[in-house]
């Protein structure tokens, strides 16, 4: 099998972070070669240079033994890189056949490509509306849709990042079948994702990513479970996150109820739909669902920063709905956006300035000068493990996860916190601050703080929280205890 | 008859707005909010002018014009395109500049009339006078909408003004795309003002263009950046424009400096409505990428 | 396809120094490539410079320098206030129209109001006229999101009718030109020796501007409103309110400058009135990178521009206009600058066969 792809002594330097550290890398064709890795790894980095959408510091690129450029998307697709993206290309406003034709370079007026696509999508065993708009469809479709794009392109090499991560459980075994229809015709297949056991089901050789360094690359029948997940996580860490989750028994106090929400999105659709929940005090309840389930929204609307179409939200006893966000903040209610850089923080302002900009009446004086006392928000910084130096760095320059640790400084620390409402808070965050929030969200549950927390990931609820509901295409469709949930059945809905 | 006047009036002024407004619609449905169109009208005016009185020939006027026009807005398409900045201010500088250099060179043509040989042939339809540029702005709006809804690059344009970030993974040029863009803009917009210059107002003034770019900006916005649409807010405006001239002649008694203000009220009030209706419906398929610069691997910056 | 590879990257930060030798190579390159334009007019570029300096910095001139840097620093100002909160009002010239206007109505009615009294109302009368002015674009801007680059452009063009309108028309007070009344004697700001007293104004309203933008809560707003909508609902900002407050404080400064022009120099109005300083303060503004601290540095380099050119034309009989193209040149420049301190430029040569296959 000759090697249709080579990277050596990759680098990729953000702000104040090395994403990848001298990585090399090769795939051959024919064969599935995945690349596992935790969030935060520098999976999706280096797919991103591959595919001409980051271009790296240092290092080269071989396909096909020759030394390669790429500097655009469009280079990529040149070359013959085809890619599959965990989160779909798609122009919302316009129509599937439309995209699929944008995307070959096609005009999307031309009949006879609408045959072209036809039959390859039959072909594939793949079932689209051709004619429907993006907006309209659920998330699986849109998943479809960008593996028919893949498909029509006719690739040399195929680069899959997480596309079984927001897909149904009848897309993920159409994904797989397809990968494995891609390496018979012979074709490189680049796998990238963070299951073990997806590892085992489909890939040839594996190479293992942590924290920006490669481990090692192996044969797959040559490597067992054990060395796989000590090489993702280090030797020790596996237990350090387990150990987090300590169930304590929650109060009979309701300190957060939902009664009958309904909630629009931005451009208008109905995203929430008659949702009702609660929280009691020294209680973590996790919302979960497939992607683009209505779970952004529905902590939006609770954070009092989204609209609420109809229903009621009460707060320790008081009728919130028509509060705004920084009245619900001096009830004692701190709240972790999913939109970090656009929500979040200020980009171009200063750590300092993000740290106050949520209480601007503490720091403001009568005649409206602000007043900050250093030393306390330099002690807030040192909680969350930052330096006290990047106070005045402008939060655009800082990682990820220092801003999400500043985010949690702000929200969570020096104040009195009844409720948390956390939105997808560890999201393609590094190991460190991760284990921060989980040990931030367990020791203040057992002070009695009640926790919302939103997230796609099953791990994480099942690792965290006391009561589980599960959130489909805007309604709950389940709600459970943790000892009595079903980790199986759980699942299958997730995949629904 | 003179209802004849006015109409003809109309349909003179109302080509410039037309032709300038069609250039403005393509490079805003490409993401760019071009401010330099004011300077590089007022250059294609002044370049439209000198050539016609240098060598009297009409179409060699309007040529020089498109391609004088063109090669202006470069400068603006070079500084946001690949030199990621602010497009207000820039179009802000090329403007300045077009507009000093177009009123600096053109004192010496102050006063000089047009050689006689300066003329467009005319069709007469019973007193109504329609010359090829005339009929031509209206197939240039036609034409334009078969570009932006019919065609591989007019899909190309919109989306890259809608959402770059999308256009770029799915493999289009966004640079090129631009470029064009900003190429069909500017030979539009240079022959929109050698029409002015030329025909409506046929002499050589100083600061005979000032505002007319500015207003295809906002007539393009208001139209919804569509073509066609934009057929009819240009002769709203032009009507208006019309009026201000008008009204005085009649003896209505009522200052023509007042009524010069009009267009520029309509047009404020119009961009307010449409855009309040916009926001209401939440429409999609429209530039949202508006003015902000596209880089690809960078988050959002405020100045830049 | 080409050998050349070229990759734009973000650099880290330039030390202030730097920055500020690389302003002042862009504005020289600017004042260079402005030789071969003036040559092409049939004048000498080195008289050309000559007039440059001492039309703006020679003991004579630095009089009319000042005169001409007050409007100009106020726009600036202007300007700064509303970029720093990310909105765009660049009609700084309509409502440095809309202040004098006022300022005369105003004094028109009450002509006998005693000094101390009546220069506070120059500067209030001023801005609160180019305030209002300007909020009609801030409400249309809050409320319906028509975009305020250009309506306050389009309300530009409505001032500069409505001085032309007043000037032909209702105010007119002499035969031959179009000139309105004069402002009664007790508006007019005397001159502290060969300087005007409008100096003095123009210090309180720049320190003013200082504490605003870097002092209070309201510039800590002002700068969370430039982040975008989601963060300010996050921080609970009431934006409409906030959009509004912040165009009529732009239009505050802008208008004050026409009504202080008014007082210490103009004296009446004619339409020549509008003298563009308002975008020769969104240069200045974006010449000293937003910051009121250095918007006096920066105004004094415009209106040297301004003084200069009034000699050349005497002189050199220049058009007026060549300043608006210099000015134009100069902005380009410093957007130059603007780039290459943010931005490193890599070029690279490459062989052909490195570069994706065609097929």
């Amino acid at each position: 099998m000759s090697l249709a792809l080579e990277l050596r002594g990759i680098v990729k330097k953000f702000p104040h972070a090395l994403a990848l550290d001298n990585v090399d890398f090769d795939l051959r064709y024919g064969e599935i070669h995945a690349l596992l890795g935790e969030n935060g790894a520098g999976k999706t980095t280096l797919v991103n240079i591959i595919s001409g959408v980051y271009s790296a510091d240092s290092g080269e690129i071989r396909v096909d033994g020759r030394r390669v450029i790429i500097s655009s998307p469009r280079d990529a697709q040149r070359l013959g890189i085809v890619s599959v993206s965990q989160h779909p290309i798609l122009v919302d406003s316009l129509t599937v056949f439309e995209n699929l034709a944008l995307a070959l370079d096609r005009n999307p007026q031309d009949r006879t490509f609408m045959r072209e696509v036809s039959n390859t999508i039959s072909r594939f065993g793949i079932k689209i509306d051709l004619k429907k708009r993006i907006w309209q469809l659920s998330a699986s479709e849109k998943a479809r849709v960008e593996i028919v794009k893949a498909l029509l392109r006719d690739g040399k090499i195929y680069v899959f990042d997480e596309p079984t991560s927001l897909v149904g459980l009848k897309e993920r075994v159409t994904v797989l079948r397809i990968m494995r229809q891609l390496r018979d015709l012979g074709k490189a297949v680049l796998f990238i994702t963070h299951r073990v056991d997806e590892v085992y089901e489909i890939a040839d050789r594996v190479t293992v990513l942590r924290r920006g360094r490669k481990i090692f690359t192996k044969k797959v029948e040559e490597v067992s479970k054990r060395d796989l997940l000590e090489a993702m996580f280090g030797r020790y860490s596996e237990q350090s996150i387990a150990s987090t989750s300590r169930i304590s028994k929650p109060s009979d106090s309701v300190i957060l109820k939902v009664e009958n929400l309904s909630v629009k999105d931005d451009i208008g659709r109905l995203r929430v739909k008659d949702v009702s929940l609660s929280v009691h005090s020294g209680e973590i309840v996790g919302v979960i669902g497939p992607a683009d389930s209505g779970q952004r929204e529905l902590m939006e609307a609770i954070a009092r920063v989204r609209k609420v179409e109809r229903g009621r939200i009460i707060m320790f006893g008081k009728d919130v709905t028509k509060l705004k966000s920084n009245d619900i903040r001096r009830l004692g209610v701190a709240y972790i956006p999913d939109d970090r850089l656009n929500m979040g923080c200020a980009l171009s302002l200063s750590v300092r300035e993000n740290l106050v900009m949520r209480d601007l009446d503490k720091y403001t004086t009568r005649l409206g000068l602000y007043k900050y006392d250093n030393a306390s928000l330099c002690s807030l910084l040192t909680k969350v493990g930052l330096r006290e130096d990047l106070l005045d760095v402008p939060c655009a320059d800082l990682s990820g996860g220092m801003i999400q640790r500043v985010i949690l400084a702000r929200e969570i620390l020096g104040r009195d916190i009844k409720l948390i409402l956390a939105s997808y808070p560890t999201q393609g965050l590094d190991h460190e601050t991760t284990k921060l929030i989980y040990d931030t969200f367990t020791s203040l549950k057992g002070c009695g703080c009640g926790i919302l927390l939103a997230t796609e990931d099953v791990d994480e609820v099942l690792k965290l929280c006391d009561r589980i509901l599960v959130m489909v295409n805007g309604r709950t469709i389940y709600e459970a205890d943790r000892d009595s949930v079903d980790v199986e059945e759980l699942k299958e809905m997730l995949t629904y | 008859m003179r209802l004849l006047i006015i109409v003809n009036d109309v349909l003179e002024r109302a080509t410039v707005y037309l032709l300038a407004t069609e250039g403005s619609l393509i490079v805003q449905r490409a993401g760019l909010l071009n401010l330099g169109i004011e300077g590089f009208f007022a250059i294609a005016a002044l370049v439209a002018y000198a050539v016609a009185v240098y060598t009297g020939n009409v179409l060699l006027a309007f040529v020089a014009a498109a391609a004088a026009a063109l090669a202006f807005n470069m400068i603006f398409t070079v500084l946001t395109v690949h030199l990621r900045l602010n497009h207000i201010v820039s179009g802000l500088a090329v403007s300045m500049l077009g507009v000093g250099l177009s009123y600096t060179f053109g004192t010496s043509l102050v006063g000089v009339p047009l050689p006689s040989t300066i003329s467009l042939p005319v069709i007469n339809i019973s007193g109504l006078e329609l010359d090829p540029v005339v009929l031509f702005s209206i197939a240039i709006a036609v034409l334009l909408w078969y570009l932006l809804y019919r065609t591989k690059l007019g899909y190309q344009i919109r989306i890259v003004g809608e959402n770059p970030h999308v256009a770029d993974r799915l493999g289009v040029p966004i640079d090129k795309v631009r470029y064009l863009a900003t190429a069909i803009e500017g030979a539009l917009v240079g022959l929109g003002a050698a029409y002015y210059s030329l025909v409506v107002i046929p002499e050589w003034s100083t600061g005979v263009t000032l505002g007319k770019g500015w207003l295809a900006i906002a007539l393009a916005m208001f139209s919804l950046w569509h073509p066609i649409y934009a057929i009819g807010g240009s002769y709203l405006i032009a009507c208006s424009d019309s009026l201000a001239r008008v009204l005085p002649l009649l003896g209505v008694p009522v200052s023509p400096y007042l009524l010069y203000a009009l267009p520029y009220v309509l047009t404020i009030v119009a961009l307010s409505v449409v855009s309040y209706i916009e926001i209401k419906k939440k429409r999609l398929g429209i530039p949202t990428a508006l003015a902000k610069v596209y880089s690809r691997e960078e988050r959002a910056r405020k100045y830049t | 396809m080409s050998p050349l590879k070229i990759t734009v990257k973000r650099r880290e930060r330039l030390p202030r120094k730097l920055k500020a030798l690389y302003t002042a190579v862009a504005i020289l390159v600017s004042f260079l490539i402005a030789a071969p334009i003036v040559a092409v007019l049939g004048i000498d570029p080195l008289m050309f410079y000559k007039y440059l300096i001492v039309g703006s910095f020679a003991p004579y001139s630095i009089p009319l320098t000042i005169i001409n840097l007050i409007p100009v620093t106020l726009c600036c100002i202007s300007a700064i206030i509303s970029f720093r909160a990310g909105l765009w009002n660049i009609g700084q010239d309509g409502q440095y129209v809309i202040g004098a206007i006022f300022l005369l109505w105003i004094a028109s009615l009450m002509p006998s109001v005693p000094p101390p009294l009546s220069y506070i109302l120059v500067v209030l009368a001023g801005g609160l006229a180019g305030g209002l002015w300007c909020l009609i674009c801030g409400v249309l801007r809050a409320y319906t999101e028509a975009n305020e680059a250009v309506t306050t452009l389009m309300m530009l063009y409505v001032a500069s009718s409505i001085l032309n309108y007043l000037c032909y028309g209702p105010w007119r007070s002499s035969v031959g030109f179009p000139e309105t009344f004069p402002l009664p004697q007790s508006y007019q700001l005397p001159n502290i020796g060969p300087i005007t007293s409008g100096i003095i104004a123009l210090a309180v309203l720049i320190f003013i501007a200082w504490i605003i933008l870097e002092k209070t809560r309201l510039g800590l707003e002002m700068s969370i409103l430039a982040e975008g909508s989601r963060v300010v609902d996050y921080v609970g900002i009431r934006y409409r309110r906030l959009i509004c407050l912040v165009m009529f404080l732009s239009g505050f400064y802008a208008g004050v400058a026409g009504s202080l022009y008014l007082s210490y120099s103009a004296k009446f109005l004619q339409p020549g009135f509008i003298a563009y300083y308002g975008f020769s303060g969104v240069i200045a503004a974006w010449l000293c990178e937003l910051r009121v601290e250095y918007s006096v540095l920066a105004s004094l380099l415009l209106a040297a521009l301004y003084s200069s050119s009034y000699t050349m034309q005497a002189t050199l009989s220049i058009p007026s206009y060549m300043v608006d193209a210099l000015e134009g040149l100069l902005l380009i420049c410093i957007l130059l600058v603007h780039f290459f301190t943010r931005y490193r430029v890599e070029i690279r040569f490459i062989s052909t066969a490195e570069k994706g296959d065609r097929k």
